[in-house]
């Protein structure tokens, strides 16, 4: 790369002629680099990757808030597999991602279709569907624990006002009618974010395959999943997956509609963490029910870091 | 293309019916939020509940504004908010342009390292970084929330900018270097001007993230003079008594600020999320 040093090529007996004065941009490009990264790697480095590991050491102690406790090997986990908490949290967890972001992508392809169309004042209506996105997290979690409120609560009202039932519904303390209600203000929190992605996938995609095929008889419904669709593959993928590592760490959803409650039996892994590790203060135990989920997030980070570095590139 | 007459009518009822649904289930509850804070406590408990307050009153936001700690809170919100902003913005930038302009070993593992960061949720970090914290003598201090926040905030910030500086011609930066430019004084003197706008949009990020997050603030802070209103909010949470009325009125002055920004620069936001994935 740096051309070899004129000396090199000149015959013994003859004085190279004088270097010119390095510049002051030729010193070697790496040097200015890494000190351009040397802030943010010390954040990494401290504030990231130590608290990762350490994390990993903790969960193999019996470590307690302000006392170290020590090193006990897997006996957390062990805890953990025998711990009807855990279990019922995981496939909590489960349901609860899988469905939640389910439910976004066939509804967000919806909105993001609908708000494509020609119709008047569609800017207005874009930022007002996409107005709950802007809503703090938590914020809109106290306002579906409102609506969804037993005694003074809309739903409730509207429910029987309506004549679906006589009987009163418990929103938030029955819990399998709890995880349902946590997943519509989840999906009503995260939905924006599936129609913005999806709306700017559609709004770049050509218009002439689409009236190629138009031409050839295909009618809207046939060319949406035969043309529009496929082109949407690479926003699909990087949404649904990007929705999956957030929706499964909803914490304050769950923190702020049930607590994990009633009897613990709507606790997600991240709820669950909380009260072991903070709220009980055993934090090897908080740590090990993260570090069981760690895996699972690896293989899926992984796979987008992938898929985003190579759009970038 | 042509389509038949009654093919339009039934597209555009069909778009009607359509956007009415999304508008009513966007919005509701963010109307039910404003019209509660407006409303009396005997009236926001009243049987069938009411779509307007009868006589809307300011009492909720005069409790909030006057004979609360929530402004207090507001306050910290603000400067952790906008430190982490200032912060995350420089370290951002500093990052972000070796890795879209310049060559040297390693890049390549640097901006898998800050994609990963991005992407890493702050719910499986929140117990280490408790930890870390509290070994620092930091739990508790507006300055352990704030770099708590820079472990999302930097890798974000560095991975927008990043598309943002490779959009700008990398000519500009060759007649910056023949001009004698150190690659300092190219960044600050020729990228940055040219990258403001995307630099805005991430700074609007950084800040939106800061000011709504709420697990940290949970977790980190808890007195009077460090709590966010994030953390400040669920304090109003007694027990299994809601005091509705000052938790929607607080509400509503929190959410202000965000949705004032979001209606200003609602375009530069579309497009700001298309092109980094920012979280939702």
């Amino acid at each position: 790369m740096r051309p070899a040093t004129p000396e090199a090529s000149l015959p013994k007996g003859f004085t190279a002629p004088p270097i010119p004065r390095r510049h002051p941009t030729r010193r070697p490009d790496w040097l200015a680099a890494y000190l351009f990264l040397a802030p943010a790697a010390a954040v990494f480095a401290a504030f990231i990757a130590y608290p990762l590991v350490d994390g990993v050491l903790t969960s193999f102690t019996s470590n307690v808030v302000g006392r170290n406790g020590q090193f006990i090997g897997f006996a957390n986990f062990a805890t953990l597999l025998a711990d009807p908490h855990f279990a019922r949290a995981a496939m909590n967890s489960l349901f609860l991602t899988s469905g939640v972001v389910a439910i976004k992508l066939v509804v967000g392809l919806a909105c993001a279709v609908l708000l494509a169309q020609k119709m008047p004042a569609r800017g207005l209506i874009r930022a007002l569907v996409f107005l709950p996105w802007a809503v703090p997290g938590l914020i809109a979690g106290l306002s579906w624990k409102w609506i969804f409120d037993e005694q003074a609560g809309v739903l409730s009202y509207l429910v029987q006002a309506l004549g679906l039932t006589d009987q009163p519904v418990y929103w938030l303390s029955d819990p399998k009618i709890a995880m349902f209600s946590i997943g519509i203000a989840m999906v009503w929190h995260g939905l924006p974010f599936f129609t913005m992605m999806f709306l700017a996938a559609l709004t770049a995609i050509p218009g002439d395959l689409n009236e190629a095929a138009a031409i050839d008889g295909a009618g809207p419904i046939r060319r949406f999943f035969a043309v529009t669709l496929p082109q949407m593959k690479e926003v699909i993928f990087v949404t649904v997956m990007l929705s999956a590592i957030w929706t499964f760490n909803s914490f304050h959803m769950v923190f702020i509609l049930t607590g994990g409650g009633p009897a613990m039996r709507t606790h997600i892994l991240p709820t669950l963490a909380y009260d072991y590790g903070i709220t009980q203060s055993q934090l090897g135990l908080g740590a090990a029910v993260l570090v069981s989920v760690i895996p699972v997030f690896f293989i899926l980070i992984m796979l987008l870091t992938r898929r985003m570095l190579a759009s970038k590139q | 293309m042509v389509k038949s007459w009654s093919e339009l009518l039934v597209g555009r009822i069909v778009t009607t019916i359509g956007v009415a649904i999304a508008l009513f289930w966007s919005l509701a509850p963010i109307y039910w939020i404003v019209v509660t804070s407006l409303k009396t406590s005997r009236e926001i408990y009243a049987i069938p509940p009411t779509l307007l307050p009868a006589r809307a009153t300011l009492q909720n936001f005069n409790t909030a504004l006057f004979n609360s700690k929530f402004p207090q809170f507001v306050m910290n919100s603000a400067t952790v908010a906008v430190s982490v902003t200032l912060i995350s913005a420089v370290i951002g930038a500093l990052a972000a342009y070796p890795i879209a302009r310049m060559q040297f070993k390693g890049r390549g593992v640097t901006a898998r390292a800050i994609v990963m960061a991005y992407l890493l949720p702050p719910s499986l970090l929140f117990i280490p970084l408790f930890v870390v914290l509290q070994n620092l003598g930091l739990i508790n201090t507006k300055t352990g929330l704030v770099l708590a926040y820079l472990t999302f905030t930097v890798p974000f910030c560095t991975w927008m900018l990043i598309g943002y500086f490779r959009t700008i011609p990398i000519e500009l930066d060759e007649a910056a270097k023949v001009d004698g430019a150190t690659r300092l004084q190219t960044l600050l003197k020729v990228v940055l001007p040219i990258a403001k706008p995307g630099l805005a949009v991430v700074a609007l990020f950084a800040f939106t993230h800061a000011w709504n997050e709420f697990l940290y603030a949970l977790v980190f802070v808890h007195s009077n003079d460090t709590k966010t209103f994030t953390a400040g909010l669920t304090g109003l949470i007694m027990g299994d008594t809601f005091i509705w009325g000052q938790l929607m009125a607080s509400s509503v002055i929190a959410i202000a600020p965000i949705l004032v920004i979001y209606i200003i620069a609602q375009r530069y936001i579309v497009e700001g999320l298309a092109a980094g994935s920012v979280k939702g």
